[in-house]
């Protein structure tokens, strides 16, 4: 008992000394369990939470929808498209893995019909490791090559620019072809008109949805063109070209040149012994020509503005009228004396180039600088900065009087048209443009004011109305046209002078001509109606009725309320 | 008591896990499908560019104007003239034309 009393006395530390440190042990594990179960518990609400809110995955949410096409589409005023892009396919060729190489040359000879079996199997076995063979297929031809069953013949994709509507507008959109080919995809560059002036917008990925949008108006572009090329072969003529502009905004409505070609396949730069003559040239924006009479509205409109004279002050006009050798001669002899109006409407000569000595030479100069006639046009073309006039170095009393009716100076059938729209408008100059909505349009300053702006259109009008115009053609059921016809000999460049039996045949309209809302610039290159005893080469005889024609059809359509409608 | 709480915390456990294997599962399937559906729009985006192409290559002009010509016999498309548009009050003057037909009588 003792012993055992001695032992539990002798036992009794050491087994305090263990339950303690148990104890010990115990707290620690307990709070190593707290840890883990807080932090389970943080973690597990962690996840719920996250689970439970509507977070969308930022890189896939917001990431930008891969379009198909990465050049934007050109479209017309209302939305008409223009130019888009369709999904095709290249063919090249690793010959090393070719296991038939003369059979597959076979094929592809009997596919494509543009090289001989020959040709192909010499460019399948020169040695080389990869080769272009095809720059675009047609799907029925991507079958074709599959069927061939041949490895080695390998297809990339490609992009193509497609113009659904052919020849329409082509001279505005230009064309493209391949930049930089790679396998998988190849670049679309911009060759030509809007296609080359918008090249980093057509092609930056941030206005995939935002096409070009032009101020053409599709329908009316294409009523122009139809009867222009109508007009060109019926008058016999080498070609023409047609503009139509608002006449109070500048924009291009219509713009079409004879002959035109097919963007879809724009036809390789040829040298044409007559560069007017190669289809790729655009006649209203980079034909320079003398444009004859329709610029004696400006003599006129400087000096009425000036209050030189008025429309129904008398003008001398018994000639010739000599400068030095040359001399000034009229169409025919219209008496003595004629009135400013009479000169205007008869087209005399000798009439204006006595109101361009009254002018001056440096006012005519200047007056035809803030009409835009010294400097190329602004309009967004590549093809303006070539339309650069021709102008008298020196503005002498002769040049004064030859420019006073349109020869001496060569300007485009773009900047007649903005000249017209600047005097007819009401007197503010216009600044050309193709955009339905122009980024930084300059702000036109007024060239003659709202008064002589409304003689002006009299004038005009009576070119057209008086029994004795020039263009009494131009009558149109509906709408009041007024205009002025210029009908200039073209420059002979071998012999120097001018030929007798070329011409240049002009009408710049405009209507309706109480409020003109459009200018219609009309130029046939070597007319000759053919269709009574003689020949007529003049423009009232030419382009008057063409002009005419385009008018009656394109008025409707432009939604212009014809007047006095039930009188006729 | 004890083993009610272990019971209980294991449960937990499995339970947390399963669900995290689900969720786990469950996000791999959908961005799989937003892929499937990115790929599908990139393709159905190409089509409607196909077919607004198509849509612009049949309505073109050339075509149009064959067919009006092809079908004339009953379409009687004329071009648009000034003689057909008129202000109201001259409608109402209007008489009839001889022959008119009678529609609306």
């Amino acid at each position: 008992m003792n012993s055992s009393v001695s032992d539990y006395g002798e036992q009794r530390p050491k087994k305090s000394r263990q339950f303690l440190e148990k104890l010990r042990f115990q707290r620690r594990l307990i709070l190593i369990m707290i840890i883990f179960i807080l932090s389970f518990v943080v973690i597990g609400n962690r996840m719920l939470t996250l689970s439970l809110q509507q977070t969308f995955n930022k890189s896939l949410s917001d990431s930008v929808l891969p379009r198909f096409s990465t050049r934007t589409d050109i479209v017309d005023r209302n939305g008409i498209l223009l130019a888009t892009n369709v999904a095709s396919d290249s063919l090249y060729s690793h010959p090393n893995e070719l296991t038939d190489v003369e059979g597959a040359a076979e094929g592809l000879a009997l596919i494509f019909n543009d090289r001989s079996h020959k040709s192909y199997s010499k460019i399948l076995s020169d040695g080389r490791k990869f080769v272009w063979l095809k720059k675009v297929l047609s799907p029925a031809q991507k079958q074709a090559v599959h069927d061939l069953g041949q490895p080695g013949l390998y297809f990339g994709p490609r992009e193509i620019r497609i113009y659904p509507n052919g020849n329409v507008a082509s001279h505005l959109l230009g064309g493209t072809t391949f930049g930089n080919e790679k396998v998988d995809d190849a670049e679309l560059l911009g060759q030509a008109g809007v296609e080359l002036s918008f090249q980093d917008y057509l092609r930056n990925p941030a206005n995939q949805n935002k096409p070009l949008q032009l101020s053409i108006d599709f329908p009316t572009q294409v009523i122009i063109e139809q009867i222009l090329d109508d007009g060109v072969e019926l008058m016999n003529a080498k070609g023409g070209t047609a503009v139509l502009m608002e006449a109070k905004t500048g924009k291009i409505v219509s713009l079409a040149s004879n002959p035109s070609y097919d963007p879809n396949n724009r036809p390789s730069n040829v040298i044409f012994r007559d560069p007017a003559e190669n289809p790729i040239f655009n006649r209203a924006v980079q034909g320079i020509y003398e444009l004859g009479s329709t610029f004696k509205i400006f003599v006129v409109a400087y000096a009425l503005e000036q209050g030189l004279l008025s429309k129904d002050t008398k003008i001398d006009i018994r000639g010739p009228l000599w400068f030095g050798k040359y001399s000034i001669k009229d169409f025919r002899n219209y008496g003595s004396e004629l009135t400013v109006e009479e000169i205007i409407v008869k087209s005399s000569n000798i009439g204006v180039a006595r109101i361009a000595s009254l002018v001056g030479g440096s006012n005519l100069e200047g007056f035809y600088n803030t009409l835009g006639f010294l400097k190329s046009t602004s309009v967004e073309l590549p093809e303006a900065s070539q339309g650069k006039p021709l102008t008298p170095k020196k503005w002498s009393e002769l040049s004064t009087a030859t420019a006073a009716y349109g020869h001496g100076i060569a300007v485009s059938p773009l900047h007649l048209a903005v000249a017209y729209a600047s005097i007819v408008n009401g007197g503010i100059r216009v600044f050309p443009t193709i955009l339905n909505k122009p980024l930084n349009l300059e702000k036109g300053a007024r060239v003659i004011s709202e008064n002589t702006s409304r003689e002006v259109r009299s004038l005009l009008r009576q070119v057209v109305l008086n029994k004795q115009g020039t263009a009494t053609e131009a009558k149109v059921s509906g709408y009041d046209v007024g205009g002025k016809t210029g009908t200039a000999e073209k420059p002979n460049p071998k012999k120097g002078g001018y030929f007798e039996d070329k011409v240049i045949s002009t009408f710049a309209s405009a209507f309706p001509m109480n409020n003109p809302q459009y200018v219609l610039i009309v130029t046939l290159d070597e007319p000759e109606n053919r269709f009574g005893t003689e020949t007529y080469r003049t423009a009232g005889r030419t382009v008057v009725p063409i002009t005419a024609r385009m008018i009656s059809r394109i008025g409707p359509i432009l939604g212009l309320r014809p007047s006095n409608n039930l009188e006729k | 008591m004890r083993i009610v709480f272990y019971l209980l915390v294991f449960s937990i456990t499995i339970g947390l896990a399963t669900w995290a294997y689900r969720v786990n599962y469950a996000t791999r399937a959908v961005s799989k499908r937003v892929e499937t559906l990115n790929s599908q729009i990139k393709e159905a985006n190409g089509t409607l560019d196909l077919l607004k192409a198509e849509w612009a290559y049949l309505n073109r002009p050339n075509r149009l104007l064959k067919l009006a010509d092809q079908h004339f016999s009953y379409l009687e498309l004329v071009p648009l003239s000034s003689k057909q548009i008129f202000d109201l009050e001259d409608i109402s003057n209007l008489k009839p034309l001889k022959g008119a037909s009678s529609l609306g009588r």
